[in-house]
């Protein structure tokens, strides 16, 4: 088995390299999707009206919801240094208070002032507050990250198709005087490649091995789970089947595709008859 | 007796300006030995090529065991065409990563036979070409007549219709030449197998009712 590993590093590591950019991908990109909902969450708009709001999400679409801010309990807090009926006055002429969730999280100060403006347009609405400096830079930070990631994560992705394309040409030569022979007696296709498709299954089966079991011990390591814990975010269970079985799908179908494209009939090794 | 081979007003070459053959007519009946001589760079292994499909007519008809072969013959008809078809080169094509007796399996194989079934005959064709004590061997550890004592037992594996040899003795010395030609001999007479050698020099050997094709200036001529 070892043997045979060695002689197959050259498929295997480029497996292992893809499958691992792939998950990392989609590890991150949850990730941050993750952390910028949290952060939408504590995205804070205000807004004062005279009037009950109603129907504000069918006139702004970009509101997903409003909430009414109690302030009876605020001006029940001078009950001791005023007297009922003050209190009644002010509560009568207290304006309604709401707290407003967006849709999306506004990325640039444009689109900020567009939202400030469109609420400001509602007749109603008297005033509207925001509080968004720390955590707009904070979003782009992220969203700066995320786009260096997945340019590098498609970079290592190209490179290992590479890869594993220039394996199939190095099998291809060496196979070449075999599968001419298979053929001068008749050898359909999948005869002449059956040695090549048994490789690939048996090297997607061992970069997936190899993948989800370093995958699954370091999701599961008390440091990766304080990264996470500190962005206060939570994992949820980790699989390790489940990931073997996502790992075998994805590495037997780029395998088998690129077997078939580079000794296949679309090839322009095969014109020969 | 009825046709095994045959050629019409036949046309080959590898591009359209050069003819390597022209008008080559051709009847190789079954059960026969036909030998197929001529110089050296005369057109013996284009022609041989035309037989199993690996080079397609330019003009001409071509019909080998009963497929007709041109530029719209389909991949699927030239297979089955090739399972019916014993070939033999000069060079062996023995696959060396594979023993003797996998090399020997390889047309039962591909024919869909059990590898038990292929197995049992890949033996008994060893004994008949005397390598039953080198069946573990792979090609390379044999000397060049022991190969083509294999690539022999190879194309007689699956039973074929004709046998095809392109200059079956052309690496070999004079006692591994005899032996192969005994074999294709024996071949012919015993089972009745029809086969078609390409060959620069006729032996002394062969059956005397043999039937002589000879190649020069892009002709054939049937000499006896």
């Amino acid at each position: 088995m070892i043997r045979y590993m060695k002689k197959h590093l050259s498929l295997i590591v480029p497996l292992f390299v893809l499958l691992f950019s792939f998950e990392f991908f989609i590890m991150t990109n949850e990730s941050i999707d993750k952390y910028e909902d949290k952060m939408l969450g504590n995205y804070s708009i205000l807004i004062s009206s005279q009037k009950e709001l109603k129907n504000l999400k069918t006139k702004l679409p970009f509101i997903e919801e409003y909430k009414l801010v109690e302030t009876n309990n605020l001006v029940d807090k001078f009950k001791s240094t005023l007297s009922d009926n003050t209190i009644k006055d002010l509560k009568k002429s207290m304006p309604y208070y709401y707290k407003v969730k967006l849709s999306y999280f506004p990325s640039s100060d444009i689109e900020i002032a567009n939202i400030k403006t469109s609420l400001s347009s509602i007749d109603e609405i008297q005033k509207v507050e925001m509080f968004t400096s720390s955590l707009n830079s904070s979003k782009n930070s992220l969203a700066f990250i995320k786009f260096i990631l997945n340019v590098f994560i498609i970079f290592c992705f190209l490179v290992t198709i590479m890869l594993m394309l220039k394996q199939m040409k190095i099998w291809n030569l060496k196979y070449n005087k075999q599968i001419f022979i298979m053929k001068l007696f008749g050898a359909g296709f999948l005869f002449r490649t059956a040695l090549i498709y048994r490789f690939v299954l048996l090297d997607s089966i061992i970069a997936s091995l190899i993948t989800a079991v370093s995958l699954y011990f370091m999701q599961s390591s008390s440091t990766y789970q304080l990264f996470y814990q500190a962005l206060g975010l939570s994992i949820g269970d980790i699989s390790l089947i489940d990931l073997l079985i996502k790992f075998l799908l994805i590495s037997i179908i780029i395998s088998i595709s690129i077997v078939t494209l580079t000794f296949g009939p679309l090839h322009q090794d095969d014109k020969s008859r | 007796m009825s046709s095994i081979i045959t050629t019409r007003d036949l046309q080959l070459s590898y591009n359209k300006n050069q003819q390597v053959l022209e008008n080559i007519n051709l009847d190789i009946k079954r059960g026969e030995f036909a030998i197929i001589t001529g110089k050296s760079g005369s057109g013996k292994s284009t022609l041989f090529k035309s037989f199993y499909g690996d080079l397609i007519p330019r003009k001409g008809f071509l019909n080998v065991c009963g497929c007709n072969i041109d530029e719209y013959t389909s991949k699927t008809k030239l297979k089955k065409l090739r399972r019916k078809i014993g070939v033999i080169f000069q060079d062996y094509k023995l696959i060396n990563e594979w023993t003797i007796t996998k090399n020997i399996m390889l047309p039962l194989l591909i024919n869909g036979y059990s590898a038990s079934v292929c197995l049992e005959q890949a033996k008994k064709l060893l004994k008949h070409v005397h390598l039953l004590h080198q069946a573990k061997k792979y090609p390379l550890e044999l000397s060049g007549g022991e190969q083509q004592r294999a690539a022999v037992a190879r194309a007689m594996a699956h039973n074929p219709e004709i046998i095809l040899a392109d200059e079956p003795t052309g690496n070999l010395d004079q006692y591994s030449s005899d032996i192969i030609w005994e074999l294709l001999k024996a071949l012919n007479e015993q089972l009745n197998t029809t086969v078609l050698v390409v060959t620069h020099r006729i032996p002394s050997m062969i059956p005397k009712e043999h039937k002589h094709y000879k190649i020069s200036q892009k002709q054939i001529n049937d000499e006896f």
